[in-house]
């Protein structure tokens, strides 16, 4: 019982990242951009070189990206807010309910979260402006890994918050299966 | 040939050794080749400012593979990027002689801290109309000029202090001071020279002037401050102490020995405390950049502090010299002073020590004018014969050792000034002025290579026609000997030059002015800001540019007689992305405007019509497409002000 104690304050606290560091990270290299181009995808904004991306995004008419384009960044901070308390609320009372719950509704967060940025992601790449000056055949930029766009070489990978999440989601299953293994061998 | 064996095994012999020597020089090469390569895409290990002589601007190359990094325009307007030109850097070379748009520059001198280069800032002499500048090498633009007022040629500047207190001007061309309408024949004894104190602030680097010398009718040459024990005090050369005012190549050149004169500037605070200074009306400019509002300021200022040798005691005094001494150089350890004895073969070697106590025992052969005159003995370290033809100037290494560069046998001999020992000679192509090792005339020298700065190049490039490049040599002199590793032609006449290590200046780089920093009154910060407004005849276009237009890029509404200033604000937070402007007519030039910045172009069209503007600065990929048009109609039409573009 201790131990899904400590794992839950663990979530508790690898959600709390999520208020310090970005989740997501992009990074895009091309050949005059030697020193890189990073975007940051934080809780409540978008940080990094957003404004040198845009005025590369314009000549293929992408949209720009403002922080008042996302709804999400208002809904993610209270969303992690609850997260966190009902996490300390299981590590204070852990049982198959308290921490059930918590997994599932987390975890069908999680789920829909990734499929919210994934079509974000398509939307950027798809809806383009029809008379930006170059045209070029829509895409979609990578949730993870590695992609080639034009000529820019795009990496997108967790950061520091996203990883804290990935924890949190880790740390929730564990606890819970403990718990259930807990409750057969009674 | 068996009759003649030895013929052909001497042949063969001259062969061999042919084939050995031919093997040697290559590799020398291939050292030489060696040591100068920086890959594609790295650094070089240093940065060094040439002065630019009568292009009037400061060149910076890379070493060791000589590479030319940028042109600094500093006194002479550049219509490459608009300096001079534009309306916010025209104030800066405004003089009491009205706008002056060239001068001659020759000794850079970069800003000291504890005797060694800190890579804060670099300061340049104007020998014509007397001015200093101060370049910003964080931006590597002029931040600062100020005109030097009672002075004719500022030669002997502008050389620093230990830890930039001051940096000094001194007058080549004596004048009358204050300058009036007199007879030349009246020189001896009416004109004067004067030693220019001007103070920088140890923050900001501005530059105002503190006192000023008065001193006799010589012409002041070079000048060096002191270092360690000799911090305090700045030495400056002369000739034609024979104060002659005509045909000087011959009349200047009478005397055995001229001076180096010694300057106590801790005395001189001393008397200005004491209120010995004297307050006189004169005119000269000051001349600065406003960061916040991204211009460049005149200042008139009225009068300046004289002190008068005669009236400070322990002020100033003169050290004979072998003849008409060009260079004056100081040791890294402070104590050793060594001339350049231009028409002399020998070289003296002065200590300073030595020199203190002929001041204390008063080891005086008379005076010049009333300032003291050292006795020659009392002050000499070591005579050193037999140098070299035209020995000019001195640069130091650490080791010990001093490298002489030699106008007339066109070389730089190396040798031990303490003990007065020849090392090493080496040739150089041709006619060696200065010379200079980064950091050689500081505290700590980087002493791996010494430049060679030559003023005439003959065979050494292709040729092109009868107007060549000047040129320099690297030289390193890491080893016993010292060996020749490049020639690099310069743009203008590298007179002097100073060297950094990189990493100094690279820390401080500015890559981009901020938007929100930018307080130009004219700035725009978005397209939807821009506009234009006319009172009377003139129009004030305030504009934007960013990848890859202008807003406005249709005006209409412009009238013949009228003055149009074009203000465009580059919107770009991103490093490299400067934008051009130009206009069809303007008889001025374009401006390069850099992210974040705001600049002017004034414009007077002369006849009705349409006329296009585009960026000037190859931008991205649709650089071609930025473009607009001015409509102008005639004077009397009734077209009214009006403006589109994107964002609007």
């Amino acid at each position: 019982m201790t131990r899904v104690k400590a794992l839950m304050v663990v979530a508790a606290v690898g959600l709390a990242l999520t208020y310090f560091f970005p989740l997501w990270s992009y990074r895009l290299d091309a050949p005059q951009y030697p020193e890189g181009l990073t975007m940051y995808i934080y809780s409540n904004r978008v940080g990094g070189d957003v404004d040198k991306i845009d005025i590369v995004n314009h000549y293929i008419g992408m949209k720009k990206i403002e922080d008042t384009h996302f709804t999400e960044f208002k809904v993610f901070p209270i969303a992690f807010a609850i997260f966190i308390l009902w996490a300390l609320f299981a590590a204070w009372k852990p049982s198959l309910s308290t921490v059930g719950s918590w997994v599932g509704v987390f975890t069908v967060f999680g789920v829909i979260s990734l499929i919210d940025f994934y079509k974000w992601l398509y939307h950027y790449g798809h809806d383009l402006d029809p008379s930006a000056a170059l045209q070029v055949p829509p895409f979609t930029p990578p949730l993870i890994g590695p992609k080639n766009l034009m000529n820019f070489y795009v990496v997108a990978l967790p950061h520091v918050g996203g990883i804290g999440i990935l924890l949190a989601a880790l740390t929730g299953w564990i606890s819970l299966i403990l718990l259930w293994r807990a409750q057969r061998a009674l | 040939m068996k009759r003649w064996p030895w013929l052909w095994l001497s042949m063969l012999a001259v062969l061999a050794v042919g084939l050995v020597g031919a093997a040697k020089v290559k590799k020398l090469a291939r050292n030489a080749a060696k040591k100068v390569y920086v890959a594609p895409g790295e650094y070089d290990e240093f940065y060094a400012f040439l002065s630019g002589g009568f292009n009037g601007q400061i060149g910076v190359y890379g070493l060791p593979s000589g590479r030319l990094l940028k042109i600094v325009p500093v006194f002479a307007v550049n219509p490459e990027n608009g300096w001079g030109y534009s309306e916010e850097t025209k104030p800066m070379l405004m003089t009491s002689q009205g706008f002056i748009p060239w001068d001659d520059t020759h000794h850079p001198e970069l800003s000291q801290t504890d005797g060694v280069p800190d890579g804060r800032w670099l300061f340049i002499n104007a020998n014509n109309t007397p001015r200093i500048a101060r370049i910003d090498l964080g931006t590597f633009h002029t931040a600062e000029i100020i005109e030097i007022p009672n002075s004719g040629g500022n030669h002997p500047s502008p050389f620093t202090t230990q830890n930039t207190e001051y940096v000094v001007a001194g007058t080549r061309f004596s004048v009358p001071i204050p300058q009036r309408d007199m007879p030349i024949a009246n020189y001896k004894g009416n004109f004067k020279g004067t030693f220019t104190f001007v103070k920088v602030d140890s923050k900001t680097g501005e530059m105002s002037i503190a006192f000023q010398i008065l001193v006799p009718g010589f012409d002041y040459d070079l000048a060096h401050c002191g270092k360690g024990p000799s911090h305090g005090w700045c030495f400056f050369s002369m000739y034609n102490s024979e104060e002659s005012h005509t045909f000087l190549e011959r009349n200047a050149s009478q005397k055995d020995k001229d001076y180096i004169a010694a300057v106590n500037w801790k005395r001189a605070e001393e008397c200005l405390k004491e209120g010995k200074g004297e307050k006189m009306k004169t005119v000269y400019y000051h001349n600065y950049w406003d960061e916040e509002r991204m211009m460049a300021v005149s200042e008139k200022k009225t009068s300046v502090t004289i002190l008068k040798p005669g009236k400070c005691e322990g002020l100033v005094y003169y050290i004979p010299t072998p003849k008409s001494p060009h260079g004056v150089d100081v040791d890294p350890s402070g104590e050793y002073i060594v001339p350049g004895g231009k028409l002399s073969s020998t070289i003296s070697v002065f200590s300073f020590s030595k020199m203190l106590n002929a001041i204390k025992n008063k080891q005086f052969a008379g005076d010049a004018y009333g300032i003291p005159v050292l006795k020659y003995e009392a002050v000499l370290h070591k005579e050193v014969p037999n140098l070299c033809l035209g020995p000019l100037h001195n640069e130091f290494d650490t080791r010990g050792n001093v490298y002489t560069s030699c106008f007339i046998s066109s070389e730089i001999v190396k040798w031990r000034y303490k003990e007065g020992t020849i090392v090493d000679r080496i040739p150089v192509y041709y006619s060696i002025g200065h010379l200079m090792i980064p950091g050689g005339d500081s505290r700590k020298p980087w002493d791996k290579y010494v430049v060679a700065l030559n003023k005439i190049t003959k065979d050494r490039f292709l040729p092109t026609g009868p107007e060549l490049a000047q040129s320099a040599q690297l030289i390193d002199i890491t080893g016993k000997k010292m060996e020749m590793l490049l020639d690099f032609p310069t743009m203008g006449e590298p007179h002097y030059a100073q060297g950094i290590k990189a990493d100094l200046v690279l820390k401080r780089q500015v890559k981009i002015y901020r938007l929100e920093n930018n307080h130009h009154p004219f700035a725009v910060k978005s397209p939807a800001e821009t506009k234009v407004t006319r009172k009377g005849r003139r129009v004030d276009v305030q504009m934007i540019a960013i990848r890859t237009h202008f807003t406005p890029d249709n005006i209409e509404g412009i009238r013949v007689g009228d003055t149009v200033y074009f203000h465009v604000t580059n919107l770009e937070q991103d490093w490299d992305i400067p934008h051009g402007f130009a206009v069809y007519g303007a008889k001025n030039t374009n401006i390069l405007i850099m992210p974040g910045q705001t600049l002017t172009l004034k414009w007077v069209p002369k006849s009705p019509g349409v006329y296009p503007f585009y960026c000037t600065d190859f931008c991205s990929a649709l650089h071609q497409e930025m473009q607009g048009y001015v409509r102008v109609s005639p004077r009397n039409a009734r077209v009214k002000l009006s403006w589109a573009g994107a964002g609007l």
